[in-house]
């Protein structure tokens, strides 16, 4: 401000000394100007006219633009200045005596914590790990309901289970957990991506080193620093090229912050202009703050790490707090030039300038020159983890976006800083994303399909609060692009059937398990289109038989035979309220399928079968919090019974049994029987889509395959989806499905051939469940004789 | 040899007799709390499990409504407690939801929760918890009638009165 007051003085003295000139001018105009043109003085004085006006336009207009470009310092300075994408975290992985953790399990997520392994943790973000026994340092973090202080522990794990926990003085831990790994962020279209830090957060250390490599009198100038410009023209000159930079600190964050990036001399006087208005109006503590946020440190993909405090995290995994010397350094090192000293892909180069870095604070006696010596000898020890930024979990991420979607503005989610936590389980996902890239190639190989052409879904809900646990969107796990298991909507042939035979035993007064249907050819005439003649997939028929084994050997023609007795409409309405928005259209054809749902939905589907009846909207997203910690948001669990427990407790039953004995029983391969795992095939005509979904005690699973282009894919349920199924359930250690049979259920042995009520003497009696009022009362001839045997044993001939 | 076989016989035939004139409840409900104390270590493939040992019967244990579960979850619900004690029931629901995850089939935590809701004024949500938590709590008898007196008070609260009632019947023929 003060050389444009200063200019403008001047001018209004030059006016009032030549004020006389226009008005003599004006006794005489027409002589006046014939005078101008043949005497020299007038002339002259003509000329200085033109000038002073000339000047005294510029100098109005740069003060206008001195005034603008004040403004603009201020406005941007003042403001909001940077966007900051929100964080996205996974759920933190819970520990605690007896909980089944595997020890790759722990690692994994130890490294996507970012930690650091060592053979003994001694700093805060470390561990070590022996036969089974780990000694972790976590660091602090803030969760939603509280803050965990940084602490260590040590952990014994044997067979998978957690059976020892204890803390630095040896006492047991009874539940700790180790903070929310992050698994993403979203960003706003620029892709800059950034942590906030306060000027209190810089080390000492650091702000030591940027100003003895980048502008040595930066307490001294007031923006702009001649001396600097020499010494740096000097330097250049002497080296014969550039190897020095002029600019100070606040021209840098002029530079990055308001310009563009040219290299012109207007540009340059606009930097120093800024540069000189921007130190009047701020403190060198809160330039320095913004210079520490704004700097542009390094490149991932499409995403800009600027800032100190992300560049720590991205290079080191860690605070910026954190640092030791040889870190600090090295990440001073990169403001010359982020890809050039790139220590990732340039080590060489980027330990040769954190050197120089280190010799520039040893000349300055920040440290002593033996420490900067023995730094220098060290090597470059970078985070071993990349940090993905939003691009890992790619499938999962767009679910968590438009849950979000529904609650917040894109501006709000890529600019203030939420902290979004998730119900992501990076270990669930990572095995579900293996298992699926394993099978895949494995099928295509067995198969003999073309290679490269099977895509698949798979979705993992926890069974009893709908929480998404993982989400592969195809085969390409890193690829962000088409999202099969949100947007992939398929027929879902006979998943299809449990929703059938659900709504024929909430009817428990006609139907139970034992109930014969008829499995014999049929044409439905729906006034529509042509007559439909639905046939079984073995295109036989298998006259009278009990329900529970038309579901687990999934008949055709004995479903549609219900179905239609049931009525079609009764079948929509129960699909709705199980938990899927989708409007159906109730047309004979529904029965077998012909109903398109995304994975999505049908894990929606299953997970209401799996709890019982109890639907819970599944939820990607556990809470929101305001950058400052704030919460904004829960989605709590919630609960809704939809279906009466006796009527779901029998239909899970009888899903076990389809994977028994019915056209599930191929997951023996891969999960024991005994785990009592529940579930259904389901493929389509012409073997387009091959599905499975079944749930164990903890976790539902759904899988499809299929192939984009909507041509065959020439797999069944139970030769595609169902081996992925298996393997993915298997890697990730299921809970047995144990069955809680409510009050209203009862059960009986009975005869499976002739349905009549038995005991478990009487041969090939099975135990079956029945709502009560509703098991068979007339009792078969061996059940008879077996009891009145019995009863002579104890009580004697009456 | 034979005496043996007799006694074992005859050791069956006791068991299998008397389970069919008690009124025992569900096998399932008396191994609930051990399920529930810390989540199973899940073979992949398990052995089968422990090979059949025949004993003679024993009147079974009478259940009670005192919640049985692990440490960790003991720890939370302790830590709910508190926080209910000190006026923040939402803050007491965030901790035992963060228990139900690692206990998800333990009806105790679902009926803790439907209390901290009815508390709330939540009352749709506590009585569809309660009644999740009556679907997971097998033979425990006492359990039940609190999660059916729960239900009466959150339909009384919305003006259910005829629903509130077979409710409260519900819980009194509960035995």
């Amino acid at each position: 401000m003060a050389p444009t007051k200063r200019k403008s003085k001047k001018t209004v003295a030059k006016r009032s000394s030549k004020k006389r000139v226009p008005s003599r001018r004006g006794s005489g105009g027409q002589k006046g100007r014939r005078n101008k043109k043949s005497t020299g003085p007038v002339r002259k004085r003509r000329w200085f006219t033109r000038l002073f006006f000339l000047g005294l336009f510029f100098a109005g207009c740069t003060s206008l633009y001195l005034l603008y470009l004040d403004h603009v310092v201020q406005k941007k300075f003042e403001g909001k200045r940077w966007a900051i994408p929100a964080r996205v975290y996974g759920r933190p992985l819970e520990l605690y005596p007896g909980a089944a953790i595997s020890s790759a399990q722990l690692k994994a997520e130890l490294t996507l914590l970012g930690y650091q392994k060592v053979s003994y943790p001694k700093r805060e973000g470390s561990w070590s790990s022996h036969k089974g026994r780990f000694l972790v340092r976590t660091r602090a973090f803030q969760f939603w309901d509280s803050e965990m202080p940084a602490r260590y522990m040590e952990l014994g794990l044997v067979g998978g289970v957690v059976n020892r926990l204890v803390d630095s003085k040896g006492r047991e831990i009874s539940l700790v957990r180790l903070p929310a790994p992050e698994v993403g962020s979203i960003h706003p279209a620029h892709n800059e991506d950034r942590i906030l830090i306060r000027r209190d957060d810089m080390p000492p250390l650091l702000v030591q080193a940027l100003i003895a490599s980048e502008d040595r009198d930066f307490y001294q100038h007031s923006g702009v620093d001649p001396r600097g410009i020499l010494r740096a023209l000097w330097a250049n000159m002497r080296a014969g090229g550039l190897v020095q930079g002029g600019s100070t600190l606040t021209q840098q964050l002029v530079k990055n912050f308001y310009l563009t990036r040219e290299r012109t001399l207007w540009r340059k006087l606009n930097e120093a202009a800024m540069a000189l208005l921007l130190e009047s109006h701020y403190s060198k503590d809160e330039i320095l703050e913004a210079y520490a946020n704004e700097i542009y440190l390094g490149q991932q993909g499409a995403r800009a790490i600027h800032g100190f405090g992300l560049a720590s995290q991205f290079y080191f995994g860690t605070s910026l707090e954190a640092l030791d010397l040889a870190q600090i350094t090295a990440l001073v090192a990169l403001v010359r030039g982020p890809s050039y000293y790139d220590p990732r892909r340039h080590p060489e180069r980027a330990k040769k300038r954190r050197n120089l870095i280190l010799k520039q604070l040893a000349d300055r006696d920040v440290i002593t020159s033996g420490k900067a010596t023995k730094t220098a000898r060290t090597k470059l020890i970078l985070n071993a983890r990349q940090h993905h930024g939003g691009r890992q979990f790619p499938a999962f991420m767009d679910l968590v976006r438009r849950q979000l979607h529904r609650d917040y503005r894109e501006d709000d989610l890529t600019s203030e800083g939420l902290r979004i936590f998730t119900t992501l389980d990076p270990w669930v996902q990572q095995q579900t994303e293996a298992a699926l890239t394993n099978r895949l190639d494995l099928l295509e190989r067995e198969h003999h399909l073309p290679r490269g052409k099977l895509e698949s879904a798979a979705v993992v809900v926890d069974s009893q609060g709908g929480e998404v646990m993982a989400m592969a969107g195809g085969r390409r796990q890193s690829y962000a692009g088409f999202n099969r298991a949100l947007d992939a909507v398929r027929p879902i042939g006979s998943l299809i059937k449990p929703v059938v035979y659900l709504a024929a035993l909430m009817r428990s007064d006609q139907y139970t398990l034992m109930t014969s249907l008829a499995d014999t050819p049929l044409t439905i005439d729906d006034g529509h289109s042509e007559l439909w003649s639905p046939r079984n997939y073995d295109r036989k028929t298998h006259g009278d038989v009990p329900l529970h084994k038309a579901l687990s050997a999934s008949y055709n023609l004995a479903t549609v035979r219900l179905g239609m007795s049931l009525g079609l409409g009764e079948i929509r309405d129960l699909l709705s309220e199980l938990g899927v928005g989708r409007p159906i259209n109730p047309v004979p054809a529904m029965l077998l399928g012909a109903v398109s749902l995304s994975p999505l939905e049908v894990a929606q589907l299953y997970q209401t079968m799996a709890a019982g009846g109890f639907y819970s909207p599944l939820r990607a997203i556990r809470e929101v919090l305001a950058s400052d910690g704030q919460p904004l948001q829960r989605y709590p669990l919630t609960v809704n019974q939809v279906v009466e427990s006796g009527p779901v407790y029998l239909l899970n039953h009888n899903l076990q049994e389809v994977v028994q004995q019915g056209t599930g029983r191929g997951l023996s391969r891969f999960i024991s029987p005994e785990m009592g795992v529940a579930g259904k095939t389901g493929t389509t005509d012409d073997l387009r889509d091959s599905w499975f979904a079944g749930f164990s005690g903890d976790k539902v699973g759904v899988v499809w395959i299929g192939r984009d282009d909507n041509s065959p894919a020439g797999l069944t349920g139970s030769s595609g989806a169902l081996p992925l199924w298996g393997d993915m359930m298997r890697r990730l250690r299921p809970a047995p499905l144990i069955l809680t049979p409510p009050d209203e259920v009862e059960m009986a042995w009975v005869i499976p051939e002739t349905g009549l009520l038995a005991n478990e003497y009487c041969k090939g009696s099975v135990e079956i469940p029945f709502i009560q009022g509703s098991a068979p009362t007339i009792t078969a001839d061996c059940a008879r004789g077996a009891s009145s045997m019995i009863k002579r044993l104890f009580w004697g001939d009456d | 040899m034979t005496h043996q076989i007799f006694s074992l016989l005859l050791v069956m035939l006791l068991v299998v007799g008397c389970a069919s004139t008690s009124n025992r409840p569900a096998p399932v409900t008396q191994r609930l709390p051990q399920e529930n104390s810390s989540k199973p270590a899940v073979s992949v493939n398990p052995q089968p499990s422990e090979s059949i040992s025949i004993q003679p019967y024993r009147q079974p244990n009478e259940i009670t409504a005192t919640p049985v579960h692990g440490k960790a979850v003991d720890a939370l619900l302790n830590n709910a407690r508190r926080q209910e004690a000190a006026g923040d029931p939402a803050a007491a629901a965030v901790t035992v939801e963060r228990a139900l995850r690692i206990e998800p089939r333990n009806a105790h935590l679902w009926n803790r929760l439907a209390n901290l809701r009815l508390e709330q004024d939540r009352y749709g949500m506590a009585a569809d918890l309660a009644a999740k938590s009556n679907a997971l709590a097998g033979g425990d008898v006492d359990l039940k009638r609190e999660n059916w007196n729960l239900i009466a008070k959150a339909r009384y609260a919305t003006g259910d009165v005829d629903g509130a009632r077979s409710a409260e019947r519900k819980a009194r023929t509960l035995y």
